[in-house]
């Protein structure tokens, strides 16, 4: 995970593109961390933490890095510089430091850079959909301490959060399983949570918004130990990330095997689900429940 | 709360799967350990698998257009698949956004991206049904809400009958399925072919389909397939090779042609 004391803040994805990328080159070069340690005169740590997007890329490293792989065509080296410094430009929510703790900035750079975000949410409406009296009740449970400015930061970067689904260059799909649980549990007041309802009825009509209800009647499934998240991003080379969410920090996931584990959750899940296609009706019935 | 999907024990993810081993060799993320693991095998049995897939891709965005450009407004796609980028709908819409596509698949997993990534644009739907049963396709409520037989519908079959087999009675099933289709309709058909390819690595990639995957396979000759356009006339050039069917780029020859292990034609009724 991204290391805040190196000023690293979280890494974009972009950065994990070509921290992976490095990796690749010295892969093929043949080229051991060692080495290529030496060439920078660091420690292999920090070529390690450089591949996995856990520093930023500083450009005389990486051009250093690149020569040393055998890259010798000055435009390509050119081209991975700029994507460098692209990369280490900060993204919005890093005006929100103040409310984020580093693992949730990574979320929020994953989220806000996928073609595809799945989600299951056993307790709440996943964020992107929450209005922003549910915000509040959802994140004062999670903080009784919090003074009520940080509650207030907190809502305020949510709302900015929810602008990636409308944008209009290539909003990404969210595609969604609730329980059941989620409609049920009241929160805030019953007007909050029948605004809420209201919100996600509309919600739906998006095109990019699939939000699929996990009815307690359909039994055990499974990913009932709890909420998750599955990332698609729009460059093929890039793999899925998954983030498994527990309440002091989350867990990443990279690696194929481990994420089509959760693939294959979310899917059995969706098929499990209330069909799309009556999730409106499903909303409007527990909406006259509340 | 009623309503419910799919129960567990209806949802086979334990075998490999060939939508998801289909997404694999496409290059596609919607995949499991074990449909990669079948995919591999059937790769270093038949390499070209994949390329295959690919042209086979190809040969629908242009079918597509060309049955689109002839008229037809309504599709009904049978054996939809993992949803693939452009998926038929994006092909046919771009060409004019009021067509409308009943997607059919008999897999629950197929049937729920279908629910977020097919139809969640309006004029589409999807039958959850088995090709094998044509009148449940052709009767569902779903298909008779978007398609108006009295108009011609382009019926798509891409690299679904080969998971047909002829004990099944693959000739019967289409017929079925076409003899309800109005004067003017197209039929859209690819299929997997060891014409043009006599590796032996056929008899591993049918073992691995028959013993491990959901759906069993059988691979069947030019005669064979033209045997499904009974009624139909074909569209120039006939049925051929999938990269031969109205190139639009390109056309590989020699030996990267004989790399397409497929069949691809269009029939117009
Ligand atoms: C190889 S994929 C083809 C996908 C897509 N038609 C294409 O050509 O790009 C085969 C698809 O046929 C479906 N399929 C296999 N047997 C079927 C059956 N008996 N009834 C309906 N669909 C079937 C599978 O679930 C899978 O989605």
């Amino acid at each position: 995970m991204a290391d805040s004391r190196t000023g690293g803040a979280a890494p974009t994805v972009l950065r994990v593109v070509l921290g992976k990328r490095l990796q690749h080159l010295r892969e093929r070069a043949g080229v051991t961390f060692e080495q290529a340690a030496r060439s920078l005169d660091v420690t292999h740590a920090t070529i390690r933490r450089m591949e996995k997007a856990e520093v930023g890329l500083k450009v005389p490293y990486v051009e250093k890095l690149l020569r040393t792989y055998g890259v010798s065509d000055p435009e390509e080296i050119d081209g991975f510089v700029s994507l460098a410094r692209e990369a280490n430009q900060p993204g919005w929510w890093h005006r929100y430091r103040d409310v984020l703790p580093e693992w949730f900035s990574v979320f929020v750079s994953l989220e806000s850079e996928s073609e595809v975000i799945r989600a299951y949410e056993p307790h709440y409406v996943p964020g992107l959909l929450q209005t922003e009296s549910y915000a509040r009740a959802v994140l004062r449970a999670g903080m009784p301490h919090a003074p009520e400015a940080e509650i207030k930061r907190g809502v305020a970067l949510r709302m900015e959060r929810q602008t990636v689904l409308t944008q209009e260059a290539n909003p990404p799909l969210l595609w969604a399983v609730i329980d059941e649980t989620v409609l049920r549990r009241p929160l805030g007041s019953p007007d909050v949570m029948r605004e809420q309802i209201d919100h996600l009825i509309q919600a739906i009509e998006r095109p990019n918004v699939a939000l699929q209800i996990m009815p307690f009647s359909a039994g055990p499934h499974p990913a009932m130990y709890g909420p998750f998240h599955l990332f698609r991003f729009p460059l093929d080379e890039l793999p899925d990330m998954v983030c498994a969410e527990s309440l002091v920090g989350a867990v990443y996931f990279d690696q194929r095997d481990d994420v089509s584990v959760f693939l294959e959750a979310l899917d059995r899940m969706s098929a499990q689900a209330v069909p799309l296609v009556r999730t409106r009706a499903v909303l409007s019935a527990l909406r006259k429940e509340i | 709360m009623s309503e419910a999907g799919f129960s567990p024990d209806q949802i086979d993810t334990t075998r490999p799967h060939p939508a998801r081993m289909y997404d694999y060799y496409l290059g596609g993320k919607d995949n499991y350990e074990a449909d990669r693991d079948a995919a591999e095998r059937i790769l270093t049995a038949l390499p070209d698998v994949g390329v295959t897939a690919r042209s086979n891709r190809d040969f629908m965005h242009r079918a597509v257009r060309t049955v689109v450009d002839s008229g037809v407004r309504q599709i009904i796609d049978i054996g939809t698949g993992i949803p693939t980028s452009p998926n038929t709908h994006d092909v046919a819409r771009r060409m004019d956004p009021g067509v409308r596509v009943a997607y059919v698949d008999n897999d629950p997993i197929v049937a729920a991206y279908a629910g977020a990534k097919l139809t969640n644009s309006g004029n589409a739907g999807f039958v959850l049904a088995d090709i094998r049963d044509p009148a449940a396709i052709l009767d569902h409520p779903v298909t008779q809400d978007l398609i108006d037989f009295d108009e011609p519908v382009a019926l798509v079959l891409l690299a679904v009958l080969h998971f047909v087999t002829d004990a099944e009675d693959a000739v019967g099933i289409v017929r079925s399925l076409t003899e309800r289709l109005p004067a003017g309709s197209h039929l859209i058909l690819s299929h997997g072919t060891a014409d043009f390819n006599q590796s032996d690595g056929f008899g591993k990639v049918t073992k691995v389909y028959n013993e491990e995957s959901t759906s069993s396979a059988q691979w069947r000759s030019g005669p064979e397939i033209s045997a499904f356009f009974e009624g139909f006339e074909l569209l120039e050039p006939g049925l051929v090779q999938l990269p031969l069917w109205r190139p639009d780029g390109p056309v590989p020859s020699g030996a990267d042609l004989r790399r397409h292990m497929g069949y691809g034609g269009v029939g117009v009724k």
